[in-house]
């Protein structure tokens, strides 16, 4: 019942729903990157006109690098496109697996489908050694949206309380709320009702953003791309595809959201909503300034903060080995002990919160 | 019954609320102080915003600490500076207050428009609480403090704002409402407890210096105010050497009415509240001021 109030309180803010314009505004140049955009679109046609290819046992065989060899056991007899092949092998070529020429390509003819040889005569003709791996660079674009629509959410998340804190504060709220029976709980619905809209804006953020993309960039048959982790291990079941990881990705977002906005909520002091509205700051920050000014050097640091990072790998896609194995390892760690911060930070805020005596 | 047992209330070193005890019963009492005196103090205390540094306040023997929601359930409390949702309705705005009191959603849609025509509010219900006027605003949060209908009713200045017509509306449910609950009215505005409160309880130097009927105050002054006709210019003389409570110009000659233990033949007349309050706390912060 109370919750209700609280939802609507938060709803009524037309500051919500600017803030949303503002996000898709900007999340227009986010979704807009015209060289991974063409090079997916590119791809996204091949696999629809060249048809797919079965990974065979032979070509697993024939790799000589003992990681990439074991993942490319794992496809077998499954459907792989041959762009995204050839971008295996070639990657596999880069590290010394294979030496890729005609010759190989010819080897790869004989074994296996002929459009992954025809395509890999043409990429040995041109000589372009270069291929894209459909998969993979669709995964990151979206990825990044993911990334930008939860910090984008967690922004949202600490202005509107901000707001609503700030609000409360100045035009004293609480004396009348605070003598009522249930007036003391009322913490625990408020930090609830954030919660959920902190979701909903989020969601919201995200259908926009995703319904952007594809209109700029249909690539839908790259969704059911395959997919893995580099790192099978942490969770071993997790076999799946482009389209699949990346929902989950956005799920695990919405956990960390859930979480993050209500921490925002708890670390308010008695002045409103002054340490959101820094932190909200700080948050823009780490988010829009290495994506507009194109930071490489940052990446690694801003990658470990994403959402997903926490219990999986930065997203790759299973041949990607482009990324060194310790620099992938180290922003694991990294996650782990940046969300572990966190959230046992969050969850003193909260204590002390939900703890202390009303005034 | 409500009673208030050895209660000090300190913000750092500055003592506002000195070892006071007091009982309340049912009926009104008018809490009358000057500003600064710990009129809101001391209703958050009662309202359990604040807890006392030491001392307690029982409701029928019980700490209302230990009866927490139990308590809460039971007062009806309106802030001196209360806060309210701008984009609320007054209807929304109750709404929500009974939500918080935990009043049944059925049940509170019947006591709203019902605390809604008492305020004489109801054609205005649906209109946003940032177009209401100070006054009407003061009278949602008069409906508001009655919603769970309440045994402790703690009014802090509650006739802030409103006019006579208000005022005397005010008063007239006030009258309704105290036969069987404790009404505490704090104001520093002497003429709305004149008339409304059954006790007057003073606050002095952080103590009770008086709880008393109207009468039983008025009657500590009798025979000491009186009022003096003089040419108008000899006024600032005269209120140089007499404690002289009002002036009064007609034409030429001036009333003067002062409180002094001899009328030196001036005429006496009968001691009313204002008298009283001006008398007791006629040093402006009131801590140095006599007893009677
Ligand atoms: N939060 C606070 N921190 C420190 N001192 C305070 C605080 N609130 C009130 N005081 C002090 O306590 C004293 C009593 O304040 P209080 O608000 O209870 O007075 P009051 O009788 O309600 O005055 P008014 O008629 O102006 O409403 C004042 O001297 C005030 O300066
Ligand atoms: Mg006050």
């Amino acid at each position: 019942m109370l919750i209700l109030y609280e939802l609507k309180k938060q709803l009524e803010q037309p500051f919500a729903y600017i803030f949303l314009a503002i996000c898709f505004a900007v999340n227009i140049f986010l979704c807009n990157n015209s060289y991974s955009n063409s090079a997916i679109k590119s791809q996204s046609k091949l696999v629809s006109e060249t048809g797919t290819f079965y990974m065979t046992e032979e070509i697993a065989q024939s790799i000589e690098d003992a990681k990439m060899r074991s993942i490319a056991q794992q496809y077998v007899g499954k459907e792989i496109s041959p762009e995204d092949a050839a971008a295996i092998l070639l990657d596999c070529s880069r590290f010394g697996s294979y030496r890729f020429d005609e010759e190989f390509s010819e080897h790869i003819a004989e074994i296996s489908s002929e459009q992954l040889a025809k395509r890999l005569a043409e990429i040995a003709e041109k000589d372009e050694l270069s291929a894209v791996n459909g998969g993979a660079e669709l995964f990151g674009v979206l990825s990044s949206i993911v990334w930008a629509v939860a910090i984008e959410s967690a922004i949202f998340a600490l202005l509107m309380t901000a707001k609503i804190l700030g609000h409360e504060a100045v035009s004293q709220t609480a004396s009348v709320v605070l003598s009522t029976r249930t007036g003391r709980r009322i913490n625990l619905v408020k930090a609830a009702a954030s919660v959920i809209i902190s979701i909903a804006f989020q969601s919201v953020n995200f259908l926009l953003c995703c319904t952007l993309f594809f209109a700029l960039c249909p690539c839908f048959n790259l969704l059911s791309a395959p997919f893995a982790l580099d790192y099978p291990t942490v969770i071993p079941w997790l076999d799946t595809t482009v389209g699949g990881y990346f929902m989950l990705n956005f799920l695990m977002s919405l956990l960390l959201t859930a979480i993050f906005s209500l921490m925002s909520f708890c670390c308010s002091g008695k002045n409103g909503g002054i340490r959101q509205f820094f932190l909200s700051i700080i948050l823009a920050f780490i988010l829009y300034i290495p994506a507009f000014f194109k930071l490489g050097f940052i990446s690694p640091f801003i990658r470990c903060l994403t959402p997903t990072a926490l219990l999986f790998n930065q997203p790759s896609c299973r041949f990607s080995v482009s990324q060194s194995g310790i620099a992938v390892f180290g922003t694991d760690i990294f996650a782990i002990i940046f969300w572990t911060a966190v959230c046992v930070v969050g969850s003193v805020f909260a204590y002390k919160k939900f703890k202390k005596s009303p005034l | 019954m409500l009673s208030v047992k050895n209660v000090t209330m300190k913000y750092g070193n500055h003592t506002v609320l000195d070892n006071l005890s007091i009982d309340f019963e049912n009926g009104v009492y008018g809490l009358l102080a000057p500003n600064g005196a710990g009129k809101t103090t001391f209703m958050k205390l009662l309202a359990t915003l604040h807890f006392a540094s030491s001392g307690k306040v029982m409701w029928n023997g019980e700490s209302i600490a230990a009866l927490d929601e139990k308590y809460r359930d039971i007062i009806g409390y309106l802030p001196q500076q209360f806060g309210y949702y701008k984009n609320y309705t007054a209807e929304d705005y109750l709404l929500y207050l009974s939500a918080l009191k935990g009043i049944p959603r059925a049940t509170a849609k019947q006591r709203v428009s019902e605390l809604l025509s008492l305020v004489a509010l109801s054609d205005v219900k649906s209109k946003k609480m940032k177009k209401f006027s100070g006054g009407m605003v003061q009278r949602v949060g008069i409906a508001s403090a009655l919603l769970n209908n309440p045994k402790v009713l703690l009014l802090d200045e509650p006739t802030a704002g409103l006019d006579p017509k208000e005022r005397v509306r005010f008063r007239n449910i006030l009258a309704g409402l105290s036969k069987d609950r404790v009404v505490i009215l704090s104001t520093h505005i002497v003429s709305d407890v004149e008339s409304i409160a059954n006790r007057i309880v003073m606050l002095q130097n952080g103590k009770i210096y008086c709880n008393e009927t109207v009468g039983e105050v008025c009657g500590r002054l009798d025979g000491k105010v009186f009022e003096a006709e003089m040419p108008a210019a000899e006024t600032s003389a005269f209120s140089r050497n007499h404690f002289v409570v009002s002036e009064r110009f007609e034409g030429n000659s001036a009333f003067v009415r002062f409180i002094a233990d001899e009328g030196d033949g001036c005429a006496p007349k009968s001691a009313g509240l204002e008298d009283v309050f001006l008398y007791l706390y006629r040093d402006s912060e009131g801590e140095n001021a006599d007893t009677l």
